[in-house]
C-alpha cells in the first residue's frame, strides 16, 4: 500500500512538472496553427533528406555570397 | 566551421520539437518536393529560399518578445548610433553618415535566428546545434562571437595575465546575470546604462545586502556609493583607439584599428544616475575619434567633445581579491590607477573633462 502511494505521489509529480514546463506565456499556444493557419501533419519535409546527410552536403554545399558575411568579435 | 557543416540539421532534439514539426518550407520557403539529388535538384529546391527567417516567422508565436526585440539595441544598434548622434553626426535618410552606418555598422544587427539558431552572420554563420532552437543563446558559439574582443575575452580569462572572471570560473553563462531585458525595447534611453532592467550585483539576489550590510568590511564601509563595484573588484581590460571607417581596394566596407591594449583607468562617472551613482567608476577608451568617418566627408561628427572618448565600463573580469584594493595605499597616491590630463591626447581632452580625475586622492586619507 505504501508503496503505492509512493507511486501514486511519483506520478501526479512527474505531471506537474511536465504541465508547467509546456506552460509559456510568450508563445501561442497552437504555433503551427499561428503561423500556417491550419495544423499541418506534414513533420520535416524533403529538405531533411539533404540537409542531414553529410556526405550529400560535403558534395553540394557552397558558401554562401561573401557580402553576406563580415567581421565579428566587437563589444 | 565548413560550409556543409553550416546547414548540418541532424539534431535529433531539433526533430522531435515543434519547431520541426511545421516544415522547413513554412518558415524558409523553397521547394521541399524536388527529388534530384544534384546541383541542379538542389537550386531548384533552395529557388525562393528565405535563409534567415526570423523578421516574418518568428512573431508569429512569440509575438510579445518579437515585437520587444523589434525596437531593442540588439535590433537597432541604437546604442552605438545614439552615441554617434551625440556628437552631431546627420542620421537624416539618405546622409553620408547614415549610408555609413548601415555599410559598416548595421552588419552587426542580430535577428532571433542569429542568436537562438545560428552562429551570427557577422561571424560567419552556421547552425549551432543542428538547428536546435536554444534558449537562452549558446555562450560561445552566440554572444561572445559578437561581444568577443572586449568582454568575452574578459569573462574567459583569454588575455595573457588576466584571470578569468570569478564568475566564469564558478561556472556562470552570460545568461546568468543577461536575461530577457537584452530583448527589451527601453523607450527614451540613449544608451543601456540608462534602463534600469540591466544586470545588476545586490538586485539580481546574489549580494542583495552588499550595499547595505557594510559591517566587518570597512572598505566597503568607507567606499560603497562612491565607488562602482568594478573600482575595486576588476582588473585589466581591452581598450581600442583611433577606428577608422574605409572601403578597400574592391569597394568592401572595412575598419583599422591603431592600438588595443590592456588598461585600467578610474574616472568620474559619465552616465551618474539613481541606478549608477558611484562617482567613481573604471572607463574604457572606445574606438572613437574625430577621423572615425573622415575616408567618406569632413567633419562628419561636428560636435565630436559631447561625448567623452572614455566610456562608463562594466569590465567582465570581476575578482575578490585585485591590486588596487590590496590595501589603502594601492589606490590612494596612485596617480596611476586614475585617469589624467597626461592620458588624454590633444584632440580628445575637450570630449573627456567631464571624467578626468583632477585631484587624486590623498596618501595621507
Amino acid at each position: 500500500m505504501r508503496k503505492l502511494v509512493i507511486l501514486f505521489v511519483g506520478l501526479l509529480f512527474i505531471v506537474a512538472l511536465v504541465a508547467i514546463g509546456c506552460i509559456d506565456d510568450s508563445v501561442d499556444p497552437s504555433p503551427i496553427a499561428a503561423v500556417s493557419g491550419t495544423p499541418t501533419a506534414t513533420a520535416l519535409s524533403g529538405c531533411e533528406t539533404c540537409h542531414t546527410d553529410k556526405a550529400l552536403l560535403k558534395e553540394l554545399a557552397v558558401e554562401p555570397p561573401e557580402e553576406e558575411e563580415g567581421e565579428g568579435g566587437g563589444g | 566551421m565548413e560550409a556543409w557543416e553550416k546547414v548540418l540539421a541532424n539534431d535529433k532534439d531539433f526533430q522531435a520539437s515543434v519547431h520541426a514539426q511545421v516544415g522547413c518550407v513554412l518558415c524558409h520557403g523553397g521547394n521541399a518536393d524536388v527529388e534530384e539529388m544534384n546541383e541542379d535538384g538542389m537550386n531548384a529546391a533552395h529557388e525562393g529560399v528565405i535563409r534567415d527567417p526570423s523578421n516574418l516567422t518568428c512573431g508569429s508565436c512569440h509575438k510579445t518578445i518579437a515585437e520587444q526585440n523589434e525596437t531593442s539595441f540588439h535590433t537597432t544598434l541604437a546604442g552605438m548610433k545614439n552615441g554617434l548622434i551625440a556628437r552631431g553626426g546627420d542620421f537624416s535618410e539618405g546622409s553620408e553618415l547614415a549610408q555609413d552606418f548601415d555599410r559598416h555598422c548595421n552588419s552587426c544587427h542580430t535577428t532571433c535566428g542569429q542568436c537562438h539558431v545560428s552562429i551570427p552572420t557577422s561571424a560567419g554563420g552556421g547552425l549551432t546545434s543542428g538547428h536546435e532552437f536554444k534558449s537562452p543563446p549558446k555562450m560561445k558559439d552566440n554572444c561572445i562571437t559578437c561581444h568577443g574582443a572586449r568582454a568575452g575575452n574578459e569573462f574567459m580569462g583569454s588575455y595573457e595575465g588576466v584571470p578569468a572572471d570569478v564568475h566564469r570560473t564558478k561556472g556562470m553563462q552570460c545568461s546568468s546575470c543577461h536575461g530577457d531585458e537584452v530583448h527589451y525595447s527601453i523607450g527614451d534611453a540613449q544608451t543601456r546604462y540608462q534602463t534600469t532592467s540591466g544586470p545588476s550585483c545586490d538586485d539580481s539576489g546574489c549580494h542583495e545586502d552588499v550595499l547595505t550590510n557594510t559591517e566587518g568590511n570597512p572598505q566597503h564601509e568607507q567606499h560603497i556609493g562612491d565607488l562602482s563595484c568594478y573600482v575595486c573588484h576588476a582588473v585589466e581590460y581591452k581598450g581600442c583607439y583611433n577606428c577608422h571607417a574605409s572601403l578597400d581596394e574592391d569597394g568592401e566596407p572595412v575598419f583599422t584599428t591603431e592600438k588595443a591594449e590592456m588598461e585600467f583607468k578610474i574616472g568620474l562617472n559619465p552616465v551618474s544616475s539613481s541606478e549608477i551613482p558611484a562617482k567613481y567608476v573604471v572607463l574604457r577608451h572606445i574606438p572613437v575619434n574625430t577621423d572615425l568617418f573622415a575616408f567618406y566627408g569632413d567633419n562628419l561628427l561636428p560636435e565630436f567633445d559631447n561625448v567623452p572618448t572614455w566610456k562608463y565600463a562594466t569590465p567582465h573580469n570581476i575578482q575578490l581579491h585585485t591590486p588596487q584594493n590590496e590595501s589603502c595605499e594601492s589606490c590612494h597616491g596612485n596617480a596611476d590607477l586614475f585617469l589624467t590630463e597626461k592620458d588624454i591626447p590633444e584632440d580628445e581632452m575637450g570630449a573627456n573633462q567631464g571624467v578626468i580625475v583632477e585631484e587624486i586622492p590623498d596618501p595621507e586619507w
